[in-house]
């Protein structure tokens, strides 16, 4: 096993030896043990110093980061024999520039969160459980980006989903918390049912392909779309089959990470302990469908991938869209939330819609920028509302107000992670969010269809909004008059357990996009990112390194040297569509400088006008016109309602339904039927009438136990009868064997 | 002919044949030590029996160890893997044992079963202070019986391999005397082996006639003259009668329920497993040696071929074994009992494996056989152990007795749970993970109506299996005392049920592991 291979595997099997740890003392003691915190503290602190090692000493300092990456790949099953179309689920795992990063975002973030918990969670009951399901849930999460084979990555993802479950319904007894937590998981599956039925399609494509081996592989997947331009490629005749494979899959992104409609789950998660929506909801867990994404990016983009012609794959637009729409959407609904917690969370949805916009416009470099910077400032934010929110025990804006001179530190980094997320020039989000946009207007430049605009203006207006709405939030909170006067005395600002992961979180929102710090050897600041996250490197570098077969390699080798000329020297680039594009995106680059700043400026200085020269807390009722869009927005748009008043009733009616007819159609056939002939045939047909009465399923099991009466009578203790019995079953396999022989 | 050359060759042949059959002479001996154990000690002393048993078996262990499956490839068996053979006219080498990778798992297979047996004999409460020598004797006597079924290449060998294992087997049921159920199991035990064994005999004294082979490997190509189609069938179906007896298998199960309930429950648990390990072993290879089962009589121009449907005989039984065997045990309360139904269903889920094997299917296709087998020892012995356990401390087998029994013995309830699991199939165990190869096989062989009568059975057994889980886990005990074992019993049953789902969530390495033990 390779050296960085096993440094990765230390990381992902830290905080799980803590958890085991705990379940093997719970076992036997019947509780957990009183120091869980320390050890799962201790653990995911120890995997942050690996984390930070293979960060530092193989991506950051290094050229473009790992262009070599290792792979170690086992059998888990097997199930039949080679050459005879064998069942072969394999594990693989290997570190790349993206592992590695995803492992600095969790462990960072996750320690944080352990540190602050620590006294966060101080005085609640179950502090102990809270830790164990905290160190399952890391292990998960570790797991889920180490591993390059996408059933493991499923497994993974359900596990992070049932940590998840368990961390939203954390206190139980509150009936609100125990609904949120089965909405998320009802939701959930929704989106998990298409991408388990993806992942089956993709199985049993790739599995014709090479019959021999595990294809649910990254690297075999990614080679398949290699080989769409080769005569006998496993998808080749199978196209339109890839369209939905892709479709399907994005699904499951679509509900992991909070996308319209299924984003409704999200802001209901709120209901766990606020170092959970940290750290799951926002941070880590969320983004695990950006990231799932992005490693299927070939798949989603199908054909155009061999070209570099991402823009005529009708996967990667709808995906655009979704992001598009979800960003816009989530940050109206931001406008008029009365809650912290809950504006924040719609906050996150917007930003993932950043995220998988980006995706759709063709950039995974972009789409792991945005959730590079994003996971530290919107750890912050939350940490932060948490500080607040332990100060004055009450998550309603209504209540805070003033706080600033109160909690200073708590009010700084808030105040800092809130210009990140508004994309301030200077600081992560700035860069991040720019890339987004540039992406998505050379999208529009490149295509040139009105249509195609439609990620980037609505992307455009969503960053106007949340500099608004971000600001919003911090106004009512830190700024003003107390809302409420005695909750106001009582508070204070937070212990340092908690101060300083809020500052560290801080420093980060400011020099994670590579500004204000001296980040990559010969490259300049927000490039370090985007120079080892592309799909050149991570797809193409791995696929030269691991190509096995000799067809694919020959297939892949010309596009292969085409890729890695334009990766490292941008003059010589092939192909003329990523030529243009390249063209298009500088050419609208300094034009949209200049307008996400006026952007931020307006946005800042709107919600200054609105919400501290007017003191006023009840935004857009005192505008006429706008009241009943408030209404519509206080309404959630009504997705929401429509999803728990419309959609849930009516598929408990169909269900009702389907029982009636069951009930009285198929009975009445059945019953109907067996009456009829019971009554023309006597006794005989009126015993099969009442089992056909009880129903197949009782009539199922009653032929069972009937069957079994007459083989355990049979065993009836007398030795004269079972040579007796033995001879008639001889007799019947003679019989059996004359007959089939 | 028989001249002093010929004598001395014969002389050398055995000779040299000692070596491969070491582990038995080291069992043999075995049970003569614990024999003059008993004589020569004062009083009961059942723990140094059970060392001295223990040790012995872990001699012929290491001997079985190092044993070499390679074919020697100079001397007077050069190229065979036969000891205690003859030259025949064309210089072919027929031996009466197979010293070869086959014979090897299902020795080292039965070897550890009887491991595990002795310390559950240690606590079992009819055991406790007994001179116990002589029932190790037996049981180490059963297990040399075992090791020539597992290697037998003679139909004679066959037969006496059997026989040995099946007399040493009676005894041991039939052991704690005057304890009416258990002699009344030893000697129906005792009538329907003789039974089975009469009609074994009379089948292969038929094979013989037809095929004028006692040697396996010679069955497909004997000269054959005068053999008909259903003359071989009932000969088959007779012979077949003798495995099906030691495998527990439709149409011979009859026994099982009856013995396996009023023998010694560690008795039971050996038997459930090794017995019917060396009755497939013994089966397999007699089965294969038939070929694709066409045999050609005559010779010349007047030849014809006579073919024989194995798979047709072997997928029948399959079928109507777990059928009966799970049917049946719908019904049952007694633990002991509903196991003994459940050890017939899973013959014939093996025997569905078996019934997929085909001439030229490669030493391959062993493996799902084997790993099932695997699977079986584990989840099987460690379901026997915690019944011996509970019986022991609570007197009950019945399933009302392992109410509530999660608070009483929380760590014996879970490891329970496990191979009851398994025996039914659900991941994450190894009990699946057998299964799924069978399936595979059966179906990648086009018995798909197998698989599918496999499939409705599984699912029918899920409710005797879940019934025990229910009691336990569900409903409330009536005496809510702990259940204390001892430590050293606590550990060991989860060494029996820790491999099932280890092996259920890795079973790579151990399926590559049984892929070496096939028969070539």
């Amino acid at each position: 096993m390779p050296n960085l291979v096993m440094l990765a595997l230390l990381v992902v099997v830290l905080p799980l030896a803590a958890w085991t740890y705990g379940f093997l003392y719970a076992f036997f003691n019947r509780r957990l043990p009183s120091y869980q915190d320390k050890l799962a503290t201790a653990a995911i602190s120890g995997s942050l110093v690996i984390a930070l090692y293979m960060f530092f000493t193989e991506v950051l300092f290094v050229g473009s980061g790992i262009t070599n990456p290792e792979s170690w790949s086992f059998t888990w099953i097997q199930i039949g024999v080679t050459g005879h179309h064998p069942f072969i689920l394999n594990l693989d795992l290997a570190v790349d520039n993206i592992t590695v990063i995803m492992f600095v975002v969790v462990t960072i973030v996750a320690t944080c969160v352990h540190w602050y918990s620590q006294s966060y969670m101080e005085d609640e009951d179950r502090y102990s459980r809270f830790f164990f399901y905290l160190g399952l849930f890391t292990f998960s999460m570790l797991a889920c980006v180490a591993t390059t084979n996408l059933l493991m990555l499923f497994i993974f993802w359900e596990l992070v989903g049932v940590c998840s479950y368990f961390l939203i319904g954390f206190f139980f007894l509150k009936k609100s918390a125990g609904d949120a937590s089965k909405k998320a998981f009802v939701v959930n599956r929704i989106g998990d049912g298409c991408f388990m039925a993806g992942i089956c399609l993709i199985y049993s494509v790739l599995s014709r392909y090479w019959p021999d081996e595990g294809v649910l592989s990254f690297a075999r997947i990614w080679e398949s779309i290699a080989l769409l331009g080769a005569a006998d490629g496993p998808w080749v005749g199978n196209e339109s089959l890839l369209t939905a494979v892709g479709l399907l899959v994005f699904m499951g992104c679509v509900s992991k990470s909070a996308q319209f409609p299924l984003h409704i789950w999200l802001p209901d998660a709120m209901e766990g302990p606020t170092p959970v929506s940290a750290l799951i909801h926002a941070a880590t867990m969320v983004v695990a469908g950006v990231y799932m994404i992005v490693r299927m990016f070939p798949l989603m983009a199908g054909e155009g991938y061999l070209s570099g012609n991402y823009f005529d794959s009708p996967v990667l637009f709808i995906i655009a869209c979704f992001g598009a729409i979800t960003a816009i959407f989530a940050g109206t609904i931001a406008l008029a939330q009365s809650d912290l917690k809950k504006g924040l969370a719609y906050s996150t949805c917007s930003q993932l819609g950043y995220m998988v916009l980006a995706v759709g416009v063709g950039s995974i470099g972009a789409a792991m920028f945005h959730l590079f910077t994003h996971a530290f400032f919107k750890a912050c934010l939350f940490l932060g509302s948490g500080s607040v929110i332990h100060a004055v025990h009450s998550q309603e804006m209504s209540d805070m107000g003033g706080l600033k001179d109160k909690m200073p530190h708590t009010r700084w980094t808030f105040l800092i992670s809130c210009l990140a997320i508004a994309g301030t020039p200077l600081f992560s989000g700035f860069m991040s969010k720019e890339a987004i946009l540039g992406q998505a207007a050379a999208y529009g430049l490149q295509v040139g269809a009105f249509w195609a605009w439609f990620p980037f203006v609505l992307g455009g207006i969503t960053a106007f909004l949340t500099a608004f709405y971000m600001f919003r939030l911090y106004w009512l909170t830190f700024h003003g008059e107390p809302g409420d006067q005695q909750k106001f005395d009582h508070a204070h600002e937070s212990p340092s357990k908690m101060i300083v992961p809020l500052w560290a979180l801080a420093a980060l929102a400011i020099v994670s996009a590579g500004i204000a710090m001296p980040f990559g050897a010969g490259h300049t600041g927000g490039h370090w990112f985007q120079d080892r996250v592309n799909d050149q490197v991570i797809v193409k570098d791995y696929l030269a390194v691991n190509a096995s077969t000799a067809e694919s390699r020959s297939v892949f080798g010309d596009q292969q040297q085409v890729h890695l000329v334009h990766h490292h020297d941008a003059a010589a680039i092939a192909s003329p569509v990523v030529e243009e594009f390249h063209h298009n995106f500088h050419s609208v680059h300094y034009p949209l400088l200049g307008g996400s700043i006026v952007a931020v400026i307006f946005g800042i200085a709107g919600s200054f006008f609105f919400f501290v020269r007017n003191r006023n807390k009840d935004f857009l009722a005192d505008i006429p016109p706008a009241v009943e869009y408030r209404r519509v927005l206080q309404n959630l748009y009504y997705v929401d309602w429509f999803a728990c008043e419309r959609v849930v009733p009516t598929t408990k009616d169909v269900a009702d339904a389907a029982g009636r007819f069951d009930n009285r159609v198929v009975d009445g056939i059945v019953n109907g039927t067996a009456r009829f002939f019971g009554r023309d045939l006597g006794w005989a047909v009126g015993r099969i009438d009442n089992i056909v009465v009880d129903g197949a399923v009782n009539g199922a099991g009653w032929l069972m136990m009937a069957g079994g009466s007459l083989f355990r009578g049979m065993v009836n203790g007398r030795i004269q009868d079972y040579v007796k019995f033995t001879a008639v079953c001889m007799g019947v396999l003679l019989l059996w064997v004359l007959a089939a022989g | 002919m028989m001249d002093a050359a010929y004598f001395t060759r014969a002389r050398e042949l055995i000779g040299e044949s000692m070596g491969g059959f070491a582990p038995e002479l080291v069992l043999s001996l075995l049970v003569i030590v614990l024999l003059m154990h008993d004589l020569f000690t004062r009083g009961a002393r059942p723990e140094r029996a059970a060392a001295i048993a223990g040790i012995g078996l872990v001699i012929c262990g290491a001997l079985l160890w190092m044993q070499s499956t390679e074919p020697p490839t100079a001397g007077h068996l050069e190229g065979s893997h036969e000891i205690f053979g003859w030259l025949t006219g064309d210089g072919n080498h027929m031996g009466m044992l197979a010293i070869d990778a086959f014979a090897k798992f299902f020795k080292a297979f039965v070897l550890l079963g009887t491991l595990v047996t002795i310390p559950m004999c240690l606590v079992h409460p009819a055991f406790a202070n007994r001179r116990m020598g002589e029932f190790y004797a037996l049981l180490v006597a059963a297990t040399l019986g075992m090791f020539l079924m597992a290697s037998a290449t003679n139909l004679l060998m066959v037969y006496m391999g059997i026989e040995f294992a099946s007399m040493a087997s009676y005894l041991a049921v039939a052991f704690v005397k005057r304890d009416r159920k258990g002699s009344e199991a030893g000697l129906k035990y005792v009538i329907y082996g003789s039974v089975a064994s009469g009609i074994m005999i009379y089948g292969l004294s038929l094979i013989y006639g037809m095929t004028g082979s006692l040697h396996i490997s010679d069955l497909a190509n004997a000269d054959v003259t005068g053999a008909q189609g259903s003359a071989l069938a009932v000969a088959g179906v007779l012979a077949f009668a003798g495995f099906a007896y030691k495998m527990a298998a439709f149409p011979m199960h009859f026994w099982c329920p009856d013995v396996y309930e009023g023998s010694p429950v560690p008795f039971t648990a050996y038997l459930s497993v090794t017995s019917k390990a060396a009755g497939f072993a013994v089966f397999i290879r007699f089965m294969m040696g038939f070929g694709d089962g066409a045999l050609t009589v005559g010779e010349g121009d007047g030849a014809y071929s006579v073919a024989f449907g194995w798979q047709g005989l072997v997928a029948g039984a399959a079928a109507l074994s777990m059928t009966v065997g799970n049917l049946a045990a719908l019904w049952q309360t007694n633990l002991k009992r509903l196991l003994a139904y459940s050890s017939i269903a899973h013959a014939g889920y093996l025997l569905m494996g078996v019934a997929a094997f085909s001439e030229g299917g490669g030493a391959e296709q062993y493996a799902p056989v084997l790993f099932y087998f695997v699977a079986y020892f584990f989840m099987n012995l460690g379901a026997f152990f915690v019944v011996t356990l509970v019986a022991a401390r609570t007197g009950s087998e019945d399933i009302a007795g392992y109410r509530g029994l999660i608070t009483r013995a929380p760590f014996l309830c879970v490891c329970l749970v496990f191979c009851l699991v398994s025996l039914l199939g659900i991941p994450p165990t190894m009990g699946f993970i057998g299964k799924l190869e069978l399936f595979k096989l059966v179906i990648d062989r086009g018995l798909v109506w197998l698989a599918v009568v496999a499939g409705i059975n599984t699912a029918v057994s899920a409710y005797y299996y879940f019934k025990i889980v229910k009691a336990m886990c569900l409903d409330a005990a009536e005496d809510e005392a702990p259940v204390r074992v001892h430590a050293s019993s606590m550990a060991l049953v989860g060494l029996l049920s820790l491999p099932i789902l280890i092996f259920g969530i890795l079973p790579g390495h151990l399926y590559e592991f049984t892929r070496q033990f096939g028969l070539f």
